[in-house]
C-alpha cells in the first residue's frame, strides 16, 4: 500500500495547553483518524496570526483548522477571546476571497476532549473530502506540473 | 551646471495622480529640470515607443514607472525600461503593491466578469444599447487591423514582473521624498554617494503613528466602529480611539501623515505595510480583531453576538486591502467547489 | 537514600503528605521559596480527586486542563521527589529536625527503565476494575491510572495478575520486574505538611437509597467520571442499566453529610456546588435534560457562587426542592427509579426519575487516620486533623502542618489556599535551613552557535513498538537526511532512555551538530528531557524541536502504514524547518528585593506580614488608619472563640514586637513603579502628605472590606434595631437580652439581592453564634432567626445544631416575600410567610438583629489601579484564577489575603494570609528570579508605540518606554508568560515572540505543504 498524495491536506495551528494535549490524549486513547491533518503547536491560539491562515491557503492547504481552548479555560486567561475574534473578521475575508467557509474552523477543545477532538478531525477531514482539493492548491500543483516539464 | 541625469517618467494603468504629484514640486520643477533630462514620458515629453526602443540598454539612469501592470502593454514597457534602465522605480502604490486597481483581482470570475459589470447592459451606471466590449482586434471597413492591449488575468507589483530597485510608495509619494529621491540619484552620479541598498522602500521603517500627532488612549478597546462621515470626528484623537478604522498602526510612514493630520481623515494605507510583517491587510486586520469591543461579559458570549461585533467592519477585504491586494499573500479571488 | 545529620541542624527539607492539588502546591511553592520536597504519595500517581473531575465550578474550567500542567512541573522538578505506592509510619524530632520513616510498596516495574508507552496494558489478559474511573470502566493488572499520570510509570496490581509474564515479554524497556521489594526509608526534613484529603462517604451504607442494589443509583462522584470526556462513556451520558441516555435526574444532597444518625452531623461544604455543576453540565451534554437537586439548604457561600446558583435556576432550568427524601424505589424491569417525599408546604409527592445521583459527603479515609495515629495526631470528634480557628494550619504537634481537606471539607480554593499557607508556615520552621538541600546542576558552558550555519542532527524514535509498528522508522529517517541542513539522522529504541541521551550527546559533538531534531512523542512531557540532554552537551536547551509521530501519528493511524509514514515525513520535515530557524533563548536572570509590602493592617495584614517575618525576611505594613486592627477590631465573639479581643491584643503585640515588621499607620499606597521582584511603592502619609518611596520584591493586598449598612426594616430609626455586631457588643458587655423576650433575626441584608447578588457567608454562622449566646443568657427569651437558607457550612453546622437544640426558631422566606417590620402602638412585629405552615406569623420584636453583609472596601478601585490589578463587578479584588491560583493575581508579585478577595471566616481569612505570605516569600526568598524563554520582545527601530499590544498583555507586561524623543514597545521580562498574544496582534512586525517568531511559523507552514503541491 503507498501513500495516497492527493488527498486533501488540513493544517491545524493550535495552543499547547488545550487542543494540543486534547489532541494528545486521543493519541494515548489511540482513537482511529483520517491522517490527513498536520498540527502546528503555538503556545496560545491567540498566537496564530491571521497571516498564517492566509499562508497555509495560499500554499495549499485544503482546509484549515485554528483550535484552542474553551472560553474561560485559556492557560493565558484572555488569548482566545481575542483570537475568536481576529478569526470571526478573517472568515468574512475569506468569503470575499471566494474561500469556501467550509474549508475554514475554529475550533475549542480542551485537553480532556481527546474524544472531541478524534471527532473534529474525522468530520472535518470528511467534510474536506467532500469538497475536494483548493482551487489554490490545484492552480499551485498546475504550476509546479508546468515547470517540471518545462525542465525536462 | 554639472552633469544631468537621465529620467524616464512612465505612465503603465494609472490615475496620473503620480504624475500630479511630481508636478506638485512647484517651482522646484525648474529645478529638476536643471539637474534631470526627461528622456522619456507619455506626459511631460513628446517620446514614443520607438525613441525608446533606440535607446542603448542602461541608457536611463532612473525609470520611474507609475501605475499597475493592468495589460499587456504595461508589462512590456516595464519590460522595455528594464532593458534601457540603469534603476527601475516602482512609483506610487500601484506599480509598488498593485494599487486600487489590484482590487479588480477580487472580483470573482475575472476578467470577464468585470468587463460584463463595466460594459453590461444590466449595470445601472452603463449605457450601451449595442452591448459593445472593447476588442483585442478589431478590423476597420478600410480593412485595416487595430489592436487594443490585452489585459492581464491578476494586477501584480511591478517587481513580479521585473527586478525593481527602488520604492516609492505612496498614493501618490510624498512630493518631498520624490525630491529627495530624485537629489540623492543626482548626487550619486554625480559625486558618487552612495544610494541606499537594493531593494530600499524609500520611506520610514516605522508605521504611520509615528509621524500622526493624534493623542492615543492609554488601551484600546473599540466598542463601535463608525464610519468617518457618521461622526464629528475629532480632529486631536486617534481615529482607532474614536472607533474609525485607521490604518495608520499598520502602514509604512513617510507621507508625514497628510490625511490624518491636514485632512482629518484616516489613513488608507497607501505607504503599504512595514518590513517586517508578511502581508498588510491581514496585519490589520488582526490589529483591529484584537481591540474590536472586549466586553465584560466574554465567557458567556454568544456567536451571534460575536458576529454581530465583527460585522461591524464592511467589507474587510476592501478595507484592509484598499491598495495591496497584489501584493498580499492571497492576491487574487478564487472559485471554489460547492460542496 | 538517608542523609545523616547532627541533631541540632535545622533541615531545609520538608515532607509532604498527599499528592493530591494540595500537596502539589504546596510542594511546587515550597521548592520555589528553597526547600527540597519529599512527596509520600499512597497511590501510584500524584493527581488526587482534582485529577479525576470534569469541570470545576464556578466557572466550569476543565479540571485536568488547569491540573495537569502542575503534575508536569511537578514530575520535572528535580526538588521534588515524588514517592508513590508509600506511607509514612513513623515521625520523631522536632520542628526543624525531623526523621521520618516510610514504607515504600512494590510497583514491579521499574521507573528508571519504564518510558510510560503503554504496550504492556494492551497486551495483559487480566481486566480489573479501575478505581480512577469508579468502578465505571475496566483497567489491565498492569496499568497506568490515567493518560496524564506523574509519574508516567506502569504498576502491576498484584492482587489480579495472573504471573503470565506476558508484559515482561513486550516490553523492550525491559522494565517489567516481579522481584520488586518493599523498601523502608528514613528521611530527614524540618517539617512535615499533611495533605492526604478526603474519601467519599460510602453511599451504600445508606441502604434506604439502594447504592449497589441499583444500577441507576450512582455516587456523584462516579456521576463526575460520566461526564468527563476520557471517563468510561468518552463524555456522553447514559446510565448503567441500559446504556441509554437519560432524561430525568435527580441529586440527593446531604448523603453521609448533616447527618447525626449516620455518624455525620457536619456540613460537606462542597456538595450543593459540585450537585449544581453537575447537573449544569449535563445540560450542556444532553439539551433536553431534566434536572432536579433535592436540597435542604442551598449553601452556595463562595465567589461567585450565588451567581452560579441563580444561573443553573434561571438559565439551565435546574428545579431545586427542599426536602430530604427518605428512600429511593426501584422499578425491577425499567430500572427507573421513583421518589417519594414530602414537600416544603407538606403536601406527600412522587415522582420518578432515570438516574438518581447521590452526592456523597466527604471523611476522612481509615488509611489517614492511621497515618494520624502514626504521627500521634489528635482528631476532631469528626474525624478529622484538630486545629485552632486562629491556627487553622497547625495540628497538634507541633512542625506538622495540615492542608485541605483533612482538617474540614473545603473545595478547591480553599484547599490551594491552605495548602500555600502551610508551605509558609513550614517555611518558617526550616527558615535556617532554606536552600542547603536544593540540588542544583552544573552545566558546560554555551557553545556559541549564531551566525552558524545550522547543522541539524534527526532523531526518530520507534517507542519500542509504538510507533515502528506503524511507522516506516527507516524510511522517514533516509527521507530526513535528504532534508536541507540536515548532517546525521538516526533511529532510535526509545530516543528518551538514559542511553541514548549518551548517543545524543556524542553525536552532536562528534557531527558539531548545532540543531537537534526529535521525532518521538508528545513535547508537552518530553521537550525538557531533551533540552536537558541539550544544556549537558553544551547547546543552548531551547535548540531543539520534536516532532510527535506518537500521539499524533502512529496511535491514531494504526491502520494505515504507508499514509503515516507518509505523515511522519512531512511532521518532521516541518520540524527541520523550524529548527533551522531556531535560536538560542535566555531566561533572564532580574534581581529581587527580598523584602515586601503589606497593605492593610488587619487580620489578614498582620498574619501575613508575620507569616513573612518568621521566614526571616522584612516587611512594611501600611495602615490607612492610626490603629492596627480592621474588622477586627468590631468582633467580640464567634461560635469558636469565646474572646476575639484578647486574640487581637496579642495579634498586635506579636506584631509590633517583630523586629523585622515596619509598621506605619495612617499610610497609603500613593503610587508604584517597577514589577515583581523590584516594586518601588511610594507611600504616603495621609495626615502629614509627606510621601515616601519603599522597595519590595512582592506585595500582599490585604485591604479588607466593610460591614454593610441596613438601609431597610428601621435601621437607624428605632434603637431596638442592631446589626449582629452592634448586638454582639450588647451581649458581651452584658446588657443585650436581660429584657426582652423576643428577638427576630433577619438573614441576608445587604446580600443575595439586586444591590448585592453574592452571599456574605459570615452572617448565618454570626446569627447562629449570637443566638446560641442569648439563649445561654437567658434561656426564656424567645429567638427567631428568619432566613432564606441556613449557610453553616463545614462544621459550623453543630453550632446549628446546638440552636435548634436549644429552642431557636428557625423560620425560612423566601425573596417574593420578603419579612415586614411594623411598628405599633411602640412596639415593634415582624411580619413574614412561614412556608412549612402555610401562615403568615407576626412575632414580636424586643430586639430586632439584622444580618447585615459585607461589602467591598470602595478603596479596592483606587489601589487595583495603582496595583493594575483588576476588580470584580462586585468590587472585590479578581484572581488569577478562581481554582488554582485564589490569592495571586495574573500581575506577578502582587497577592491577596483576607476580605479583599471575598467575604470570608477569620480562620479562612488566617489561611489566606499565610498564602499570601507563602507566594510573596518564593519571589522573595531568592535574590534572582528567571524570566520565562519564548517570551514577547520589540524590534525598537520598528515599533512606533501604536499602543495595539498594550491590552492584549493579560499580565500587563507591556508598558511604554521613551528612546531618545520617541516611545516604543517595551515588554516587561518579568511579567511576560510567552503567550505570544501581543506579537499576533502587532501591525508592523515589531512584536516577536521568541521560539515562535513569525518567519519561524511561516517556515513550517511553507514546508508543511511542499510536497502536497508536488
Ligand atoms: S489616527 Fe491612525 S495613524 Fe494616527 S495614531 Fe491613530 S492609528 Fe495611528
Ligand atoms: S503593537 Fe507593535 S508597533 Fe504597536 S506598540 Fe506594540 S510593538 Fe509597537
Ligand atoms: S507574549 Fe503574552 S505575556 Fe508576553 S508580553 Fe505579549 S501578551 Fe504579554
Ligand atoms: S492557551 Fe489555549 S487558547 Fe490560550
Amino acid at each position: 500500500m503507498s501513500a495516497d498524495k492527493n488527498k486533501p491536506l488540513i493544517v491545524v495551528l493550535s495552543c499547547n495547553w488545550c487542543t494540543y494535549a486534547g489532541a494528545d490524549l486521543a493519541g494515548v486513547s489511540r482513537f482511529q483518524m483520517p491522517t490527513n491533518f498536520r498540527l502546528i503547536r503555538t503556545m496560545c491560539s491567540a498566537r496564530i496570526d491571521p497571516e498564517l491562515v492566509l499562508k497555509a491557503f495560499a500554499k495549499g492547504a485544503d482546509g484549515v483548522i485554528v483550535a484552542g481552548c474553551h472560553p474561560g479555560d485559556c492557560h493565558y486567561i484572555s488569548g482566545n477571546y481575542r483570537e475568536r475574534r481576529r478569526i470571526k473578521l478573517l472568515e468574512m475575508m475569506l468569503k470575499q476571497i471566494g474561500i469556501s467557509p467550509k474549508r475554514f474552523a475554529l475550533e475549542w477543545i480542551s485537553a480532556s476532549e481527546g474524544q472531541k477532538f478524534a471527532d473534529t478531525m474525522r468530520n472535518f477531514s470528511a467534510q474536506i473530502d467532500r469538497l475536494g482539493m483548493s482551487p489554490i492548491r490545484i492552480k499551485l500543483m498546475e504550476e509546479n506540473e508546468r515547470k517540471e516539464v518545462a525542465h525536462v | 551646471m554639472s552633469e544631468k541625469i537621465r529620467l524616464a517618467i512612465a505612465t503603465a494603468a494609472t490615475c496620473d495622480g503620480c504624475d500630479m504629484a511630481i508636478i506638485d514640486i512647484d517651482g522646484m520643477l525648474l529645478d529638476l529640470f536643471d539637474i534631470a533630462d526627461i528622456v522619456f514620458s507619455q506626459t511631460y515629453v513628446d517620446t514614443k515607443y520607438e525613441d525608446l526602443e533606440k535607446m542603448p540598454d542602461g541608457y536611463i539612469t532612473a525609470s520611474l514607472v507609475h501605475g499597475s501592470m493592468r495589460d499587456e502593454e504595461n508589462v512590456h514597457l516595464a519590460k522595455l525600461l528594464r532593458k534601457k534602465s540603469k534603476l527601475m522605480v516602482a512609483f506610487g502604490a500601484c506599480s509598488a503593491f498593485g494599487g486600487i486597481p489590484s482590487l479588480a483581482n477580487s472580483v470573482k470570475g475575472g476578467m470577464g466578469k468585470i468587463w460584463q459589470t463595466v460594459y453590461g447592459k444590466d449595470t445601472a451606471s452603463t449605457v450601451n444599447p449595442e452591448g459593445t466590449t472593447p476588442q483585442h482586434k478589431w478590423k476597420t471597413p478600410l480593412g485595416r487591423t487595430l489592436t487594443l492591449p490585452e489585459a492581464e488575468q491578476k494586477i501584480v507589483p511591478m517587481d513580479k514582473i521585473i527586478d525593481v530597485d527602488y520604492y516609492l510608495p505612496g498614493c501618490p509619494p510624498a512630493v518631498s521624498t520624490i525630491k529627495t529621491f530624485v537629489g540623492a540619484v543626482h548626487s550619486h552620479v554625480t559625486k558618487g554617494t552612495p544610494l541606499p541598498p537594493k531593494g530600499a522602500i524609500i520611506a520610514s521603517e516605522k508605521t504611520l503613528c509615528e509621524e500622526c500627532p493624534r493623542v492615543k488612549p492609554e488601551k484600546y478597546n473599540i466598542k463601535k466602529i463608525n464610519r468617518p462621515y457618521e461622526i464629528e470626528l475629532d480632529p486631536e484623537k486617534c481615529f482607532l480611539e474614536q472607533g474609525v478604522i485607521c490604518l495608520g498602526v499598520a502602514t509604512r510612514a513617510g507621507c508625514g501623515a497628510q490625511c490624518t493630520k491636514v485632512g482629518n481623515m484616516p489613513c488608507r494605507g497607501c505607504y503599504g505595510p512595514t518590513g517586517l510583517v508578511l502581508d498588510q491587510g491581514a496585519s490589520m486586520l488582526s490589529a483591529l480583531g484584537s481591540i474590536l469591543d472586549m466586553t465584560d461579559h466574554e465567557l458567556d458570549m454568544t456567536d451571534d453576538e460575536l458576529e454581530k461585533i465583527v460585522a461591524q467592519v464592511p467589507d474587510p477585504l476592501g478595507t484592509f486591502y484598499r491598495y495591496t491586494f497584489g501584493n498580499a499573500i492571497i492576491n487574487e479571488a478564487v472559485e471554489d467547489a460547492e460542496e | 537514600m538517608t542523609t545523616t545529620g547532627k541533631t541540632d541542624k535545622t533541615f531545609g527539607s520538608v515532607l509532604v503528605v498527599g499528592g493530591g492539588i494540595g500537596g502539589i502546591q504546596t510542594s511546587l511553592d515550597l521548592v520555589e521559596a528553597g526547600f527540597k520536597v519529599y512527596m509520600v504519595e499512597s497511590s501510584p500517581a500524584i493527581g488526587g480527586v482534582m485529577a479525576q473531575l470534569d469541570k470545576t465550578f464556578p466557572t466550569n474550567d476543565c479540571s485536568m486542563c488547569i491540573l495537569s500542567p502542575k503534575l508536569v512541573s511537578c514530575g520535572r522538578n528535580q526538588n521534588i521527589e515524588i514517592i508513590t505506592n508509600a506511607e509514612v509510619t513513623h515521625v520523631t524530632g522536632r520542628p526543624g529536625n525531623f526523621k521520618a520513616n516510610i514504607n515504600v510498596y512494590p510497583r514491579y516495574v521499574d521507573p528508571k527503565l519504564c518510558t510510560g508507552c503503554g504496550t504492556c496494558m494492551q497486551y495483559c489478559p487480566v481486566h480489573c476494575i479501575s478505581g480512577f474511573n469508579e468502578g465505571l470502566a475496566g483497567k489491565k493488572a498492569i496499568f497506568i491510572e490515567f493518560p496524564q499520570a506523574i509519574p508516567l510509570v506502569a504498576t502491576i496490581d498484584r492482587n489480579a495478575c495472573i504471573g503470565c509474564q506476558m508484559c515482561e515479554n513486550v516490553c523492550l524497556a525491559k522494565a517489567v520486574k516481579y522481584s520488586d521489594k518493599q523498601e523502608e526509608r528514613t528521611l530527614d526534613v524540618g517539617a512535615v505538611i499533611l495533605a492526604p484529603g478526603f474519601e467519599e462517604f460510602r453511599p451504600e451504607l445508606k441502604s434506604e437509597y439502594g447504592y449497589g442494589r441499583y444500577p441507576n443509583v450512582i455516587s456523584s462522584i462516579q456521576f463526575e467520571r460520566v461526564l468527563n470526556a476520557s471517563g468510561p462513556y468518552q463524555g456522553h451520558v447514559l446510565r448503567p442499566s441500559d446504556g441509554k441516555i437519560p432524561k430525568k435526574i435527580a441529586w440527593l444532597q446531604c448523603i453521609g453529610s448533616r447527618d447525626p444518625k449516620a455518624g455525620k452531623p457536619y456540613c460537606s461544604a462542597v456538595c450543593c456546588m459540585y450537585a449544581t455543576k453537575e447537573a449544569i453540565m449535563t445540560r450542556e451534554h444532553v439539551p433536553d435534560i431534566e434536572q432536579t437537586i433535592f436540597i435542604m439548604d442551598m449553601r452556595a457561600v463562595g465567589k461567585g457562587f450565588e451567581q452560579y446558583y441563580n444561573r443553573a435556576q434561571n438559565e439551565y432550568g435546574i428545579r431545586y426542592i427542599r426536602s430530604r427524601i427518605p428512600e429511593v424505589m426501584e422499578d425491577p424491569v425499567t430500572h427507573d427509579l421513583t421518589l417519594r417525599y414530602e414537600a416544603e408546604d407538606g403536601t406527600e409527592k412522587t415522582e420518578t426519575f432515570d438516574l438518581v445521583v447521590l452526592s456523597v459527603g466527604l471523611q476522612t479515609s481509615e488509611a489517614v487516620k492511621k497515618l494520624a495515629d502514626n504521627l500521634g495526631l489528635e482528631l476532631s470528634e469528626d474525624g478529622f486533623a484538630k486545629t485552632d480557628y486562629t491556627n487553622p494550619l497547625s495540628t497538634s504537634r507541633s512542625g506538622i502542618y495540615v492542608a485541605g481537606a483533612f482538617s474540614g471539607p473545603k473545595d478547591i480554593p480553599e484547599t490551594v489556599a491552605q495548602a500555600i499557607g502551610a508551605s509558609a508556615k513550614a517555611g518558617a520552621d526550616c527558615a535556617a535551613g532554606r536552600a542547603t538541600s536544593l540540588v542544583e546542576k552544573e552545566y558546560p558552558p554555551q557553545t556559541d552557535v549564531l551566525g552558524e550555519e545550522p547543522r541539524i542532527g534527526v532523531f526518530i524514535c520507534h517507542c519500542g513498538i509504538n510507533i515502528a509498528n506503524t511507522v516506516d522508522v527507516v524510511d522517514v529517517m533516509d527521507y530526513a537526511k535528504t532534508l536541507p541542513n540536515v548532517i546525521v539522522a538516526e533511529h532510535n529504541l526509545y530516543t528518551c532512555s538514559q542511553d541514548t541521551q549518551k548517543l545524543i550527546s556524542k553525536s552532536i559533538k562528534d557531527n558539531n551538530l548545532n540543531r537537534v531534531v526529535v521525532a518521538s512523542c508528545t513535547p508537552r512531557t518530553h521537550e525538557p528531557l531533551f533540552q536537558e540532554t541539550l544544556r549537558e552537551s553544551g547547546l543552548n536547551p531551547y535548540l531543539v524541536e520534536m516532532a510527535n509521530i506518537r500521539e499524533h501519528c502512529s496511535w491514531i493511524h494504526q491502520g494505515d502504514p504507508a499514509n503515516a509514514t507518509e505523515k511522519a515525513r512531512d511532521l518532521v520535515r516541518v520540524a527541520v524547518a523550524k529548527a533551522r530557524m531556531l535560536q538560542p533563548l535566555a531566561r533572564r536572570s532580574l534581581p529581587v528585593t527580598q523584602s515586601a509590602l503589606v497593605i492593610g493592617g488587619g487580620a489578614a495584614g498582620m498574619n501575613a506580614a508575620l507569616d513573612i517575618a518568621r521566614n526571616g525576611y522584612p516587611v512594611t505594613l501600611i495602615e490607612k488608619t492610626g490603629e492596627l486592627g480592621g474588622n477586627l477590631k468590631y468582633a467580640r465573639y464567634t461560635n469558636e472563640v469565646g474572646d476575639m479581643q484578647a486574640y487581637l491584643k496579642s495579634l498586635i503585640f506579636e506584631a509590633t514586637r517583630n523586629k523585622l515588621i515596619t509598621i506605619k499607620t495612617n499610610t497609603i499606597l500613593g503610587d508604584l513603579s517597577g514589577s515583581v521582584g523590584s516594586f518601588k511603592p511610594v507611600l504616603k502619609n495621609t495626615a502629614t502628605g509627606e510621601k515616601e518611596e519603599i522597595s519590595a520584591g512582592a506585595i500582599v493586598v490585604a485591604t479588607g472590606a466593610n460591614q454593610h449598612k441596613p438601609k431597610e426594616y428601621l435601621y437607624g430609626e428605632d434603637p431596638r434595631v442592631l446589626t449582629q455586631l452592634e448586638f454582639e457588643k450588647k451581649l458581651i458587655e452584658g446588657n443585650g437580652v436581660k429584657n426582652a423576650k423576643s428577638i427576630v433575626m433577619i438573614q441576608c441584608v445587604g446580600s443575595r439581592n439586586d444591590e448585592h447578588q453574592y452571599c456574605s457567608r459570615i452572617c448565618c454562622s454570626t446569627a447562629v453564634a449570637n443566638a446560641n449566646l442569648a439563649k445561654e443568657e437567658n434561656p426564656n427569651t424567645e429567638v427567631y432567626v428568619l432566613y432564606r437558607d441556613i449557610r453553616t457550612y463545614g462544621f459550623r453546622e453543630h453550632y446549628y445544631n446546638k440552636a435548634r437544640e436549644k429552642g431557636v426558631i428557625f423560620v425560612r422566606w423566601d425573596p417574593d416575600h420578603k419579612p415586614e417590620v411594623i411598628k405599633h402602638d411602640g412596639k415593634l412585629f415582624v411580619r413574614v410567610n412561614d412556608p412549612v405552615l402555610k401562615t403568615t406569623l407576626e412575632i414580636p420584636a424586643d430586639l430586632l438583629i439584622l444580618s447585615s453583609g459585607v461589602e467591598p472596601n470602595p478603596d479596592n478601585k483606587d489601589i487595583g489601579t495603582i496595583l493594575k490589578v483588576p476588580i470584580n463587578d462586585e468590587g472585590f479584588f479578581l484572581e488569577a484564577h478562581v481554582k488554582l491560583r485564589p490569592v495571586d493575581f495574573a500581575t506577578d508579585g502582587v497577592y491577596l489575603a483576607g476580605m479583599a478577595y471575598h467575604p470570608r471566616m477569620l480562620d479562612e481569612t488566617l489561611a489566606q494570609a499565610s498564602a499570601a505570605a507563602g507566594r510573596a516569600l518564593t519571589v522573595i526568598s531568592k535574590d534572582k528570579l528567571l524570566s520565562e524563554a519564548a517570551i514577547a520582545n520589540v524590534n525598537e527601530d520598528i515599533c512606533d508605540a501604536c499602543r495595539i499590544c498594550l491590552p492584549m498583555c493579560p499580565y500587563s507586561a507591556i508598558n511604554l518606554k521613551n528612546v531618545g524623543e520617541k516611545q516604543v514597545a517595551n515588554v516587561d521580562e518579568a511579567l511576560c508568560k510567552g503567550c505570544g498574544a501581543c506579537a499576533a496582534a502587532c501591525p508592523s512586525g515589531a512584536m516577536e515572540q521568541l521560539g515562535f517568531t513569525t518567519k519561524q511559523l511561516a517556515s513550517m507552514i511553507d514546508a508543511v505543504l511542499e510536497e502536497a503541491v508536488k
